[in-house]
């Protein structure tokens, strides 16, 4: 009888023990990617320094010349570094905001998320308007957090009213996503040259204004939520077989739901309050990874945070390199790179998508 | 002689001769003098006829004069190598002139214009009959029309535009950029430093955004800098690497300011404008200069790091602004160059405020 099953299940044990190498070995692939990407970023600038300098320099911060010094440590590596993080950030969120909506239009961006912070961020641009009155140095951040938060907050709260399905949630995102951008409208109808500038630009998010305080909070929300994630890797598999399924395995799916829309939350609302919107990563970045890795969530997540970070690195080091000495706002560049490569991914892969 | 006397003389240097009248209001009588004019230096004529009213000179309260001479010149056609700048689409007016002409009727006749066309210019500019502006001045546009005269060796410079009588904001305004561009002009290759202007630092957390050859990046072009986003920016405004700003290492740092407290409160903004608090002023620029951006150039180590207020951008006081950029570019050039005096006239003559200063600040030297 035993024998007989394993004379069954070796070739299944096999091929599932394949199948797991040839993930590990996809998402290796993935980090060799981001990393070269991460490195070419270190490595590019108007500045022109070579290899032996720039290393030198992050070996040996003391002993470069002070120019140099500056350039890499509080130039580039905050910006190579900010994009790596926000990129895995917004592309979990967008991930685990489509396996719990079930849905693949569920993205920060088209949920309201994004609108939302960026009405907070023109408040205090346009009007100077302080959400919370202390800490009057962040006002645009924190302003931009509490409206995200607030979005994501109240899409929850309308999710839990009875009746309402995970479809009629997207629905009530893109609602939000209309009436935040009216909001911004009427407040850039009232703003001044000078915050109108201001607010465009902040919509059209921007690496350059990260610095290591930045992104050493939005990196320990990132390292805070991930546990969440990988603990409750197996549950989130199971809900994308449906709710019914997944409640027959006995998960409390409401409460998955629940925690998993509030760690989500916090992981968008943190780095679109800091770098401003940045559209295309929360969407496509888990599309990406869904398409190489499938859905099983112990790689599906680590995919997403890959692909996320690797594409908003690329864009960084677009952005930076297509007039030197410029830099492109970086969202135009990741819709701009990023959409073409995308088509080209859902037009050549002949499996379903999603 | 009376404490109470008062004596007025009206002088008229003619091309031939020099008429004085002196009126003495207490005996409220008239002396007249004539000498023969002495063309060489106007003045001996002038003294020497004073001398022949037997007035005493110390007991003059007023002096009128007037001449002919300036009107004899142009007649005569005795001027130095003379340039005009005038409004675009009047260069020729000076040959259509009015009906009065040397021959009135017939296709012949001759008319030699005062200063010859190759040096006339236009620059955009246009009042209407009522002095409203109908088209702004072209600062730029001013500033190449001066070199191009200077290069054709003019001498002296005619700005005329048209319906000045009615407003003459746009001639004067012409005339305080000439005092800057037609020095620099003169200048022999002419070292431009390189200049960093930022757009309102400090307004978010964003470094850097500047001007391309707009604006601001235009300014310091006309002031005799180097404006250093102008070859990297196509448009007005961009954001610049920071990187890029280490590099170029500039010379001279400018970043725009107001008060935008009602916007950002509590910024890093450096609040420039009228009756702004300068010792804070030059605080918080010294804060925006410590910026990895900023921090290792040349400027910074030099203490060449200005502020200076942002609404310069869209007022027509931007020759001011032009004056004081250059004073800071080249501060040898324009040593007696004062861009406040230049404002407080300004206030004087057609502003109903009184001014304050506060428009802009240096950082302290070390």
């Amino acid at each position: 009888m035993s024998a007989a099953v394993a004379a069954t299940a070796r070739p299944a044990l096999l091929a599932y023990r394949a199948l797991t190498l040839r993930r590990r070995l996809i998402l290796l692939a993935m980090f060799g990617l981001l990393l070269a990407s991460f490195v070419v970023d270190l490595m590019l600038g108007p500045a022109r320094y070579d290899a032996g300098q720039v290393l030198r320099t992050l070996m040996n911060p003391s002993e470069a010349p002070a120019a140099l010094r500056v350039v890499i440590w509080d130039i580039r590596l905050p910006v190579a570094l900010m994009a790596v993080v926000t990129g895995a950030a917004l592309a979990i969120a967008g991930a685990q905001m489509q396996t719990i909506l079930n849905n693949p239009l569920a993205s920060p961006f088209t949920l309201g998320i994004s609108a939302a912070a960026s009405f907070g961020a023109a408040l205090a641009l346009v009007f100077g308007v302080a959400l919370v009155p202390f800490a009057i140095d962040y006002i645009v951040p924190i302003n931009a957090f509490i409206m995200a938060m607030g979005a994501a907050m109240l899409i929850h709260v309308l999710s839990q009213q009875r009746g309402v399905t995970t479809e009629t949630v997207i629905l009530l995102g893109i609602a939000l996503v209309f009436t935040f951008n009216a909001l911004l409208s009427l407040l850039q109808f009232f703003a001044s040259e000078q915050a109108l500038g201001a607010v465009v630009f902040w919509t059209m998010g921007s690496l350059t204004k990260a610095n290591w305080h930045k992104l050493g909070i939005t990196t320990a929300v990132l390292l805070f939520t991930l546990p969440f994630f990988l603990r409750r890797a197996w549950a989130l598999t199971t809900l994308r077989l449906g709710d019914d399924k997944a409640a027959s395995f006995g998960i409390d799916v409401r409460r998955l739901r629940l925690e998993i829309m509030l760690l989500v939350s916090l992981l968008a609302a943190v780095p679109v309050s800091f770098v401003g919107t940045i559209g295309f990563i929360g969407l496509v970045g888990p599309h990406i990874a869904r398409m190489v890795i499938g859905e099983d969530q112990r790689f599906f997540l680590p995919a997403s945070a890959l692909a996320g970070a690797a594409i908003l690195s690329a864009s960084s080091v677009v952005s930076k390199s297509l007039i030197p000495g410029l830099i492109f706002p970086i969202s135009i560049v990741t819709a701009l790179i990023g959409v073409p490569f995308f088509f080209s991914l859902i037009m050549t892969s002949r499996k379903r998508s999603w | 002689m009376t404490a109470r006397q008062s004596q007025v003389a009206g002088i008229d240097v003619g091309g031939t001769f020099t008429d004085l009248v002196i009126f003495d209001s207490t005996s409220r009588s008239v002396r007249l003098a004539k000498t023969p004019t002495t063309l060489d230096n106007q003045a001996g004529g002038v003294l020497n006829a004073l001398v022949a009213a037997e007035v005493e000179i110390a007991a003059l309260d007023l002096i009128v004069h007037g001449t002919t001479t300036t009107t004899n010149a142009v007649l005569e056609r005795q001027l130095c190598r003379t340039g005009l700048i005038t409004t675009a689409g009047f260069r020729d007016i000076l040959e259509l002139g009015r009906r009065t002409r040397p021959q009135a009727y017939g296709m012949k006749g001759e008319f030699r214009p005062i200063i010859p066309r190759d040096l006339r210019t236009e620059v955009p500019e246009r009042m209407d009959a009522a002095g409203a502006v109908v088209t702004p001045l072209d600062e730029a546009a001013l500033a190449a029309a001066i070199r191009a005269l200077i290069a054709k060796d003019c001498e002296a410079l005619v700005i005329h535009f048209l319906h000045s009588y009615a407003n003459p904001a746009h001639e004067l305004r012409a005339a305080e950029i000439a005092r800057v561009t037609d020095r620099l002009a003169k200048v022999q290759g002419l070292k431009r430093p390189l200049v960093m202007m930022e757009r309102a630092g400090g307004y978010s957390d964003d470094c850097c955004m500047s001007f391309g050859n707009e604006n601001f990046g235009k300014m310091v072009d006309i002031a005799g800098g180097k404006n250093f986003a102008s070859d990297l920016i196509p448009g007005t405004f961009g954001t610049v690497n920071p990187e890029a700003v280490v590099a170029a290492n500039p010379e001279v740092v400018i970043i725009t300011g107001g008060n935008w407290g009602a916007y950002v409160p509590g910024g890093a903004w450096v609040g420039l404008g009228p009756g702004s608090d300068l010792a804070e002023a030059r605080r918080k620029l010294a804060n925006l200069a410590k910026r990895p951006a900023f921090g290792q150039t040349k400027a910074v180590k030099e203490g060449r790091v200005h502020a200076i207020w942002h609404q310069f951008y869209n007022s027509p006081y931007q020759f001011v602004a032009i004056q004081e950029i250059a004073t800071w570019l080249h501060p040898e050039l324009f040593k007696d160059l004062d861009a406040e005096a230049t404002l407080k006239t300004l206030h004087e003559r057609f502003l109903p405020l009184p001014y304050q200063p506060g428009y802009w600040v240096t950082v302290e030297r070390k």
